[in-house]
């Protein structure tokens, strides 16, 4: 995997990009809550399709939602394939051995796995168009401390790159006679070596850069001006009370009427 | 002719890139490294010598055609496994490392391959006194200084006693005395039989202690041969962004006063001079 294929931003001006990170930030957040309680399957295939509609319509290229795809996709196999072994609700469909899988925990797997990538997706709407900046002015606009906010960035900033440096220190123990072979849990102890170099390496990158930022003045003032800041413009309030109300209907719905509590029937 | 000890028999190979057509990283390449050869790959970023050196010990594959090191095609073998046979040198000793002492460091591969007790204790040894570690054996490799890192990965790779070795970048960030110290000591494996290959862009190095210089553009082969000759080739040096080291292009202007061909070190240089002063005499 190449470092660019976890940077999830993506610059544009679509609509979506021009709306303010606060609001996206919590159309995302209750989108996601939303999410997270239902189990029916069709409600969870439309969200997922949805995100990806709107995240096309803003010109999020079809390439990187493919690559982020990719990436999650072990995870949702994972799910599908562990989730039946200790969920047995429904008809027994395959018997091997000791292990039962049933109708409903395979088709509740499932369920699982779509709302991992809808929830995933979601967060690809929120910081695949928003600018770093904009994110953090948003966050400290909202009242986070700055220097959180500054932590923040570099965290969002270095995810692709220690991803990188993994994928380098992999190689480089191989390179000296580690051998990356056999079923996972051995596969998980022969990590040690790469984890152990690679907290080495971020430890020795944490420290340049805390010279870097103090070099660049970082601390000196005490009341700081922006460059670039953000305003709640009349559309960004129509998309936020829009959002929460869409939110509020949906939510009352699911936990009182029963909303997307069934696999299959949409009211439980 | 003797056996080959590493042998890239047209190798073709392309980073997959989502969305693009595939741009040819390596394009046919085919070389013989023997036993005991001090070999320099050199050529611009982008040219393909690190994607060659990849390739040499199977952590890339190739696309088409074959890489062999010591008659084992790298593609029926895990890059660990390959250890045994071909070391490889990153350019950044911090990947390589991760126990807590430079001794423990450099048990570590021979122990994966069964070595123990006092085979290993010997090896171990060999290992400390040869790369000038014996000092700092029992210290943390991460309060070391840069150079000592990079010998103490050294080590750790020559441990497991791999009959190549392949060194990406290896003096950069070192001051003259370690890069005396650690080309010094792969000059002294070279002459024991183990073929060693250098990624550089450093002429002066490779004018100093290589035998062999392959120049790589746009993923083939431009060049291979002989230093001296190579630095005499004005248009290949240019075309692949290399410049010949001071000292071969002062012999080369002093020709016409009868220093010879081929001398490419400044301790040539001054030898020769001194020799044709002395002749007037």
């Amino acid at each position: 995997m190449t470092a660019s294929a976890l940077e999830f931003y993506v610059p544009g001006a679509s609509w979506l990009h021009r709306l303010d990170p606060r609001v996206k930030l919590f159309a995302a957040l209750l989108a996601g809550v939303v999410t997270f309680f239902w189990v029916n399957l069709p409600l969870l295939a439309l969200a997922l399709v949805l995100v990806h509609v709107v995240l096309l319509a803003a010109g999020y290229p079809g390439e990187r939602l493919a690559t982020a795809w990719r990436t999650i996709s072990l995870l949702l196999i994972l799910i599908v394939i562990v989730w039946p072994l200790f969920d047995h609700t429904g008809d027994v469909i395959l018997r091997l051995g000791p292990v039962e899988i049933t109708d409903n925990g395979l088709l509740r797997g499932v369920a699982n796995a779509l709302r991992i990538a809808a929830i995933n997706f979601l967060f690809v709407l929120w910081i695949g168009t928003t600018d770093a900046r904009d994110l953090i002015r948003g966050f400290v606009r909202l009242g986070l401390p700055f220097r959180w906010g500054m932590a923040l960035t570099i965290a969002l900033r270095f995810i692709p790159t220690y991803a990188g440096t993994w994928a380098t220190i992999t190689d480089a123990q191989q390179a000296r006679g580690l051998v990356l072979e056999g079923w996972w849990m051995k596969r998980a102890r022969q990590m040690l070596p790469i984890l152990v170099a690679a907290l080495v390496s971020a430890l020795r990158t944490s420290e340049q850069l805390a010279m870097t930022l103090e070099s660049r003045g970082f601390g000196a003032t005490r009341t700081r001006t922006v460059l670039r800041d953000i305003e709640m413009r009349a559309v960004d309030w129509i998309v936020l009370i829009t959002a929460v109300a869409l939110a509020a209907l949906l939510i009352w719905q699911t936990l009182f009427r029963g909303l997307g509590q069934a696999l299959f029937a949409l009211y439980a | 002719m003797s056996a080959a000890r590493i042998e890239v028999d047209h190798v073709s190979f392309a980073y997959p890139v989502a969305g693009q057509p595939d741009h040819l990283a390596l394009n046919d390449v085919s070389l013989r490294i023997l036993p005991g050869e001090l070999v320099a790959i050199a050529g611009r970023n982008g040219s393909g010598k690190s994607t060659l050196a990849r390739h040499l010990n199977g952590l890339l594959k190739p696309d088409s055609g074959t890489v062999t090191v010591d008659g084992v095609d790298t593609r029926n073998e895990s890059v660990g496994r390959m250890a045994a046979r071909i070391g490889y040198v990153f350019q950044n000793p911090d990947h390589q490392l991760f126990l807590p002492t430079v001794r423990k460091e450099i048990e570590w591969g021979p122990s994966r391959l069964g070595l123990a007790g006092t085979a290993l204790d010997n090896r171990v040894d060999d290992a400390l006194e040869r790369f000038a570690l014996v000092g700092v054996a029992e210290r943390h490799p991460a309060s070391l200084g840069r150079g000592l890192r990079r010998l103490t990965a050294l080590a750790a790779v020559m441990a497991m006693d791999p009959g190549a070795l392949v060194l990406d970048e290896p003096t950069g960030g070192l001051d003259l005395r370690l890069t005396t110290t650690l080309m010094t000591i792969l000059q002294s494996l070279a002459a024991e039989g183990h073929s060693i290959i250098l990624i550089t862009h450093e002429m002066r190095l490779v004018a100093e202690y290589a035998e062999r210089l392959i120049v790589l553009s746009h993923g083939r082969i431009v060049a291979d041969g002989q230093p001296g000759d190579l630095f005499e080739d004005h248009e290949l040096m240019k075309s692949a962004s290399l410049a010949a080291p001071v000292a071969a292009r002062i012999a080369q202007g002093l020709e016409p006063y009868g220093v010879p061909r081929g001398i490419t070190t400044s301790d040539g240089v001054v030898a020769a001079v001194a020799d044709l002063l002395a002749r007037e005499r």
